[in-house]
């Protein structure tokens, strides 16, 4: 499998009934960031629920996020947005109701 | 009425077919309709395998010749299993039923097996595919498992990894400053902690089936980034010191008045 750079490569992953869809594109590339953008839009319009987030589990993510003044990594928390920046990743999670 | 066809993967039921030594198999055209009725509409499964016996004992005595457990059929002397097809995924056995009614299915059966009085080998490779097709399930789930569990954990901090690996479930430090323990379950699984007691329990879930540990991560993302989005969404219990749901808040979208209101009128 091809390795992903998270620092060239943007990501939405879909959460979905097999774990995960992950939709990719070179932040560089500018046809490829409108055809994310155009993705994440298709998504919001569908309902869905978007956050930006910062893979911890992502070695770069991890050592940027470590501060060694407190001895510990800092949490980076998500937020819910609307609006598409090609620099981030995204969870994207269907929408939920009261069980 | 013929009985629908209910296709549903994933389980098997089984119905027997019993003719006496001295009956035409073709009968069982006639009797399968009535066998089938009588099981629940949820277990007549696409992978239903209809046993087609011939008994040298009297029907009366059927039950306890034939033991059926966990995929292994063991038969005993008094009954003859003279074949048994069914529609199996990507087995090219049986007959293909589709959502077609299965009269259809065991009168292929009946008609194949007329003159045939020993014959194990359907039945072999019936069960043979159940368990191709269970190990291949099972793949699958492990698969999707595994990846659900790796997303969860590109987003859980060290500490959280570590409670959930010990506990599975891991707390949350909601955007509105509360604390929640969210835990491995479908329903009912997130909590508020205060003062290191369970208060309120919430039920949220995805609209669309997702596997658990993404269910957990939707859970937790929303309590970090949108909380009230959250706490409107959820049906919402009140807990009492020893755990008791209170019902009376259930499906009221609760703020900040509402709970105290709630916490003063059960005194807590």
């Amino acid at each position: 499998m091809k390795k992903i750079d998270p620092t060239t490569t943007g990501s939405i992953s879909q959460l979905n009934h097999e774990g995960d869809t992950k939709y990719t594109w070179d932040r560089k590339n500018e046809l490829e960031v409108q055809a994310a953008k155009e993705h994440f839009d298709s998504l919001r319009a569908k309902g869905f629920l978007v956050f930006k987030v910062k893979f911890l589990g992502l070695k770069k993510e991890a050592v940027d996020s470590f501060d060694g003044n407190v001895g510990k990594y800092l949490f980076t928390a998500p937020e819910m947005v609307t609006e598409f920046t090609p620099d981030a990743d995204y969870v994207v999670s269907p929408q939920m109701s009261g069980g | 009425m013929a009985p629908t066809w209910n296709v549903r993967a994933g389980r098997s039921s089984r119905v027997f077919l019993n003719c006496d030594l001295d009956e035409p198999l073709t009968i069982l055209v006639d009797e399968l309709p009535a066998r089938l009725a009588l099981l629940p509409e949820g277990d007549r499964a696409n992978d239903t395998l209809i046993l087609v016996l011939r008994s040298v004992t009297p029907w009366d005595n059927f039950d306890g010749i034939l033991d059926s457990d966990g995929g292994q059929i063991n038969y005993r002397h008094g009954v003859l299993i003279l074949g048994g097809l069914s529609y199996v995924e990507n087995l090219q056995t049986g007959v293909d039923l589709g959502d077609r009614d299965p009269t259809y299915f065991i009168e292929h059966t009946c008609l194949s097996l007329a003159g045939r009085e020993h014959d194990r080998n359907s039945i072999q490779i019936y069960l043979d595919g159940i368990a191709v097709k269970k190990k291949a399930d099972k793949k699958k789930e492990d698969a999707i498992k595994r990846r659900a569990r790796k997303i969860l954990f590109s987003l859980l901090d060290e500490t959280q990894r570590e409670e959930f690996k010990k506990k599975k479930s891991f707390h949350v430090l909601g955007k509105d400053g509360f604390t929640y323990l969210v835990t491995g379950r479908y329903q009912h699984n997130v909590f508020r902690i205060e003062d290191g007691r369970r208060t309120f329990e919430y039920c949220i879930i995805t609209k669309n089936h997702v596997p658990l540990y993404d269910q957990m991560l939707s859970q937790k993302l929303l309590l970090e980034s949108s909380p009230q989005m959250f706490l409107n969404i959820s049906n919402i219990w009140l807990l009492t010191e020893d755990g008791q749901r209170i019902p009376q808040i259930r499906n009221s979208p609760i703020n900040p008045e509402a709970t105290e209101e709630a916490r003063s009128l059960w005194a807590l």
